[in-house]
């Protein structure tokens, strides 16, 4: 039977890591809401940027390199959104996992270079040797615009230079405070979808361009493209939160559950001992008749 | 009605305002849009934009940096990348960094995207003083 000290112990240092842990899923409760703020923030942006390609592209007939599928398919670029810091749950490794199987059954017919974002996914990839053409760590500090962009412009530059024929994204896409989803969407070339063009009518054809409409939708789809990555970094990071703030959340109930079971046995151990006791005292009463 | 939409991918800064008129940084230069103007669609440089509410005798202006502008007969969307109001501008902060996109412009050699986001970077910074002191 374990010692009465022993429990005791358990018991305090199980309801220290519960203190932590109860601290930690409040922290990304209020983390989350900012992050889905964000995200709803960018709406708006979002939509009236992709229509007005849309309309331009329909309007115009014009094209881009940005917005054409390549036929032969050869070299491959694959953006790894994790995050830096662990105990999310199944959050980095579903990614890691699901990129690593892409990884094992392309590799053969595709030539795949990564690039990381977020060290956890950085790391278990230098783990199996393999090194990203880029890394990008340090993302405590809230994700912005500013720094998604940095990143897209040196991509789309490598796609232009026909470096890569298609560039994907693997990252968790936000569901819901419980529910994240592995995704892997293809970012480039960019797709247009020419529907909703014909929803809005009032699109004038005889619009002034300044400068030409080859040009400003060359500007806008880079824009869109910086657009789509920050989009899918502050889902990551609205995941991360959610998906910390469930693994906390269960962590607790574990650590009450824990520490009722082991209040139970630390009173039954002490009830025995106290009835061990009060036998011994009778009994030596007993034998000094 | 002509009104105006300011949006940012961090923000909806103005959402269906009625104005009297908008000047934008546009492509060719400034640009002041009045109700009335013909369909229009261009690229917006870096630099300030201003507004009149209608009813209010004031201007209201807006540190913006890349965007894209687009005239309808009901008004003007403004997408902007970047985008500040007077109030938020720190003049030592502007200052401090024209100064160093100016040393890094002078001093370094820089791949043509990081010249562009230097040069970028400083013309954010002046219009930023500028909208704080006009």
């Amino acid at each position: 039977m374990a010692n009465l000290k022993d429990i005791r112990l358990r018991i305090d240092s199980t309801k220290n890591t519960q203190q932590i842990t109860k601290a930690m899923k409040l922290v990304s409760a209020a983390k989350l809401r900012k992050a889905q703020n964000n995200i709803q923030n960018m709406r708006p942006y979002a939509l009236t940027l992709k229509q007005v390609i849309a309309n331009i592209a329909a309007t115009q007939k014009v094209s881009h390199p940005l917005m054409m599928a390549r036929r032969n398919v050869k070299n491959v670029l694959l953006i790894v959104l994790t995050s830096d810091r662990g105990l999310a749950g199944a959050f980095n490794s579903g990614i890691n996992k699901f990129a690593e199987k892409y990884h094992a059954e392309n590799k053969s017919k595709v030539n795949i270079d990564f690039i990381f974002i977020g060290k956890r996914g950085a790391d278990f990839f230098a783990r199996k040797n393999i090194k990203g053409i880029e890394i990008f760590t340090k993302l405590e500090k809230d994700i912005s615009y500013a720094l998604a962009s940095t990143i897209a412009e040196s991509v789309v530059e490598r796609f232009l230079n026909d470096k890569y024929d298609e560039v994907r994204m693997i990252y968790n896409e936000f569901k819901s405070a419980i529910s994240q989803k592995v995704t892997c969407e293809t970012l480039l070339p960019i797709e247009v979808d020419m529907s909703e063009a014909a929803s809005l009518t009032k699109f004038n054809a005889d619009m002034i361009f300044d400068p030409s409409p080859e040009k400003i939708i060359e500007e806008l789809l880079k824009k869109n493209f910086n657009l789509q990555l920050y989009r899918a970094m502050s889902e990551s990071v609205a995941s991360e939160h959610g998906a910390r703030m469930t693994a906390m959340e269960n962590s607790s109930n574990n650590a009450r559950d824990m520490i009722s079971k082991l209040t139970l046995t630390y009173n039954k151990a002490r009830q025995e001992k106290i009835t061990t006791e009060l036998t011994e005292i009778v009994s030596g009463a007993e034998s000094l008749k | 009605m002509f009104k105006l939409n300011l949006l940012t991918p961090e923000k909806k800064a103005v959402f269906d305002q009625e104005i009297t008129e908008v000047t934008v940084p546009a492509y060719a230069g400034e640009v002041t849009i009045l109700p009335g103007h013909s369909p229009m669609i261009t690229t917006l440089g870096t630099g300030i934009l201003k507004y009149r509410i209608k009813g209010v005798d004031k201007t209201h202006k807006a540190v913006i940096s890349w965007g894209y502008c687009e005239v309808t007969t009901e008004g003007v969307n403004v997408l902007a990348e970047f985008m500040q109001t007077p109030e938020e501008v720190s003049v030592a902060d502007s200052e401090k960094a024209v100064a160093t996109a100016e040393k890094k412009l002078a001093t370094e050699i820089l791949t043509d995207a990081e010249f562009n986001l230097t040069v970028n970077d400083a013309a954010k910074a002046r219009a930023a003083m500028d909208v704080v002191k006009h």
